[in-house]
């Protein structure tokens, strides 16, 4: 099994009363709310955290792209990976993002790619996402087109990795008719590819051409469930994943105790769903329709918007794996092995988590989890 | 009065058509949000032939791929035309459809006899604000859309949660307004330039507290069509055929007499 450990780079600073005040944590949130002094001194120690994840032994490190939002202050993820990738010698970094459907010249995404390729000595692996319906409005692109736009940029990207350039690239919404990119990626054929995907529509994609996908932020049934459509998929195109090709993403937190786990990490995860992913509130008018009431019974936090998910419902369903070492290496084995997952993608640091707490948290778990995990 | 709901071809795809009265036709473009005969139709239907076509993608006409903007929209305009042998002909737009109506004019002048733009969308006004429908629930966009937001109108136009036989139609129908109105959002930054080339005696219809679209834009139609009258209407928003509809088919109609 293999381990990331991931970071959104949130904004941990939101007001108590922020929900109450604002509709979202995206889009419309006042960037008045974001200190940039403040702002310097998070990314220092965010980059920290990451960086300390080579030496206890993860395989991975990953960044996030996302917009105009105070979930995850990287618009340009790979700005932070170039940072990274000075900082660390071995450890390979995952950019997800790229959000290709928001650019009009997907090839900045393949030179990018390419040069931090080559910077790393071939360490990228290169994600490639949709984006959100309210990133749409972020960057005022039809809605309509991105699924499209996403297909067409995806081949468009590996083309431009593997063709001997310059060559014309004719399609419907790009049209480059010279596609030579300069550096080329060092990793061949091209560096490795990761499709997220929670539709059909874009498990297929994932399935179609044969690389991994993973699943964030759902129950241990409902990624079973995306997991074994897209094993279905693929068995269709003639191949079958394996637990590599499955990536699960979970916030985790290892402290000495249950107890003194769930009192760190509970008020910083309240924050994550409560205030970060208020967008999905926003996200239900974009569909023209009020959020719909809260059924008077929880049985399952699939039925529940994110914002409404709790510490209990979380642990119970899987979307979290927070407690003592043995607590946390059971719960992955358990998931690992009923999922078919062989990629955990961890959130180490989540909603406004402090960096001493992040620090502690990565720290126990290279040293008192990863050693066990990696055993078998 | 009766109106007839029928399915024509038009260029090899099915167009959903509402129809009624008798007279001169007179050809009428929807907006992007109420697409089926209306009682405005009805009273328009009492001196003319009116003709509702619905836009691609909208009610049970089917969506077509190549629809991609407006411009794509005014080649199917005029393939509606020809469909129903209309030479030349008064044409009447809501919002998108007056937006369509004033692309139709400005390309196409000889196939236009009267103009009628209300609440159209189409022109641009630096510092005029356009808000966004897309971004918004049920309660806000019935104070964008209407002079009275808690009216049983408003509350049947613009529910809050659309009732289950309606929910489908609404889906396609904010996939079709989206690849119309998303980008550029609701306007063409060059229309208001062209208005110049509309020859058509054209009147302009506005509702007094159109919160959506706000009279600047209505103003900036009939600066730039020489020769255009501008109608408000009082107590009115977005939309006069429906919150107004005697009134807008007596300005309507009596623009439409000469």
């Amino acid at each position: 099994m293999q381990f990331v450990c991931f970071h959104l780079m949130p904004w941990p600073y939101l007001p108590d009363d922020f929900e109450a005040k604002h509709e979202s944590a995206w889009l419309t949130v006042p960037n008045s709310l974001y200190d940039p002094r403040r702002g310097h001194a998070l990314y220092q120690q965010y980059l920290d955290e990451l960086v300390a994840a080579e030496d206890l032994g993860f395989d991975v490190i990953g960044v996030n792209e996302h917009h105009q939002n105070a979930y995850g202050l990287m618009p340009s993820p790979n700005i932070m990976a170039s940072a990274l990738i000075q900082r660390t010698k071995r450890i390979k970094v995952l950019v997800l993002g790229n959000a290709l459907p928001l650019y009009d010249h997907p090839q900045r995404v393949a030179e990018e790619l390419a040069m931090l390729d080559v910077l790393s000595a071939g360490r990228l692996i290169a994600g490639m996402v949709v984006g959100l319906g309210v990133e749409a409005f972020s960057y005022e692109v039809n809605p309509t087109f991105v699924r499209e736009r996403y297909r067409e940029a995806h081949e468009l990207i590996i083309r431009a990795w593997t063709e001997p350039g310059p060559f014309h690239f004719e399609g419907k919404h790009y049209d480059f008719r010279w596609v030579n990119v300069w550096p080329r990626p060092l990793q061949q054929p091209h560096p490795p590819i990761i499709l997220p995907a929670d539709s059909d529509e874009g498990l297929e994609i994932a399935a179609s051409r044969r690389v991994p996908t993973g699943s964030a932020y759902r129950s241990s049934r409902r990624v079973r469930a995306v997991f074994d459509r897209y094993r279905e998929l693929a068995g269709k195109h003639g191949w079958t994943p394996g637990p590599e090709h499955c990536h699960l993403v979970r916030h985790v937190y290892v402290a000495e105790t249950n107890a003194r786990a769930r009192e760190e990490a509970e008020p910083h995860l309240d924050y994550f769903w409560q205030k970060l992913l208020s967008y999905h509130r926003g996200s239900m008018a974009l569909m023209g329709q009020s959020a719909p009431p809260r059924p008077a019974r929880i049985e399952k936090a699939d039925d529940l918007p994110l914002y409404e998910l709790d510490f209990d419902l979380c642990q119970r369903e899987g979307l979290t794996i927070i407690g003592d070492p043995d607590y946390v290496v059971r719960e992955i084995q358990a998931q690992a092995r009923e999922l078919g997952v062989g990629v955990l993608v961890g959130l180490f640091q989540f909603g406004s988590l402090p960096h001493p707490l992040a620090q502690k948290n990565i720290r126990l778990f290279g040293e008192k989890v990863l050693p066990s995990l990696k055993r078998g | 009065m009766s109106s007839k709901e029928e399915t024509i071809r038009v260029a090899g795809k099915d167009v959903q058509l509402f129809s009624g009265g008798d007279g001169p036709p007179l050809l009428y473009f929807h907006g992007a949000g109420v697409y089926w005969w209306l009682p405005a139709h009805d009273r328009l239907a009492a001196r003319r032939r009116v003709l509702v076509p619905v836009h691609p993608g909208f009610g049970r006409s089917p969506a077509r791929e190549e629809i991609e903007s407006m411009d794509d929209l005014v080649f199917h305009a005029l393939d509606v035309l020809d469909a129903l042998r209309l030479d030349r002909v008064d044409v009447v737009g809501l919002s998108l459809g007056g937006w369509l109506a004033a692309e139709l004019a400005v390309r196409h002048p000889a196939r236009i006899g009267r103009l009628v733009l209300v609440d159209a969308a189409g022109t641009r006004v630096p510092g005029v604000e356009r808000p966004d429908l897309f971004l918004c629930p049920p309660p806000k966009a019935r104070e964008l859309l209407f002079a009275d937001p808690t009216s049983a109108l408003a509350t049947s136009v613009v529910p809050d949660v659309p009732p289950p036989d309606r929910v489908e139609t609404a889906l396609r129908g904010r996939e079709a307004a989206a690849r119309l109105l998303w980008n550029p959002h609701v306007q063409y930054r060059k229309l208001t330039s062209r208005l110049g080339r509309v020859k058509a005696p054209t009147l302009i219809v506005w509702g007094a507290q159109d919160r959506l679209l706000p009279l600047p834009l209505g103003e900036a139609y009939q600066r730039g069509i020489a020769g255009s009258t501008l109608t408000l209407i009082e107590h009115c928003g977005h939309l006069p055929p429906l919150e107004q509809p005697e009134r807008f088919a007596d300005v309507v109609l009596k623009f439409l007499a000469g």
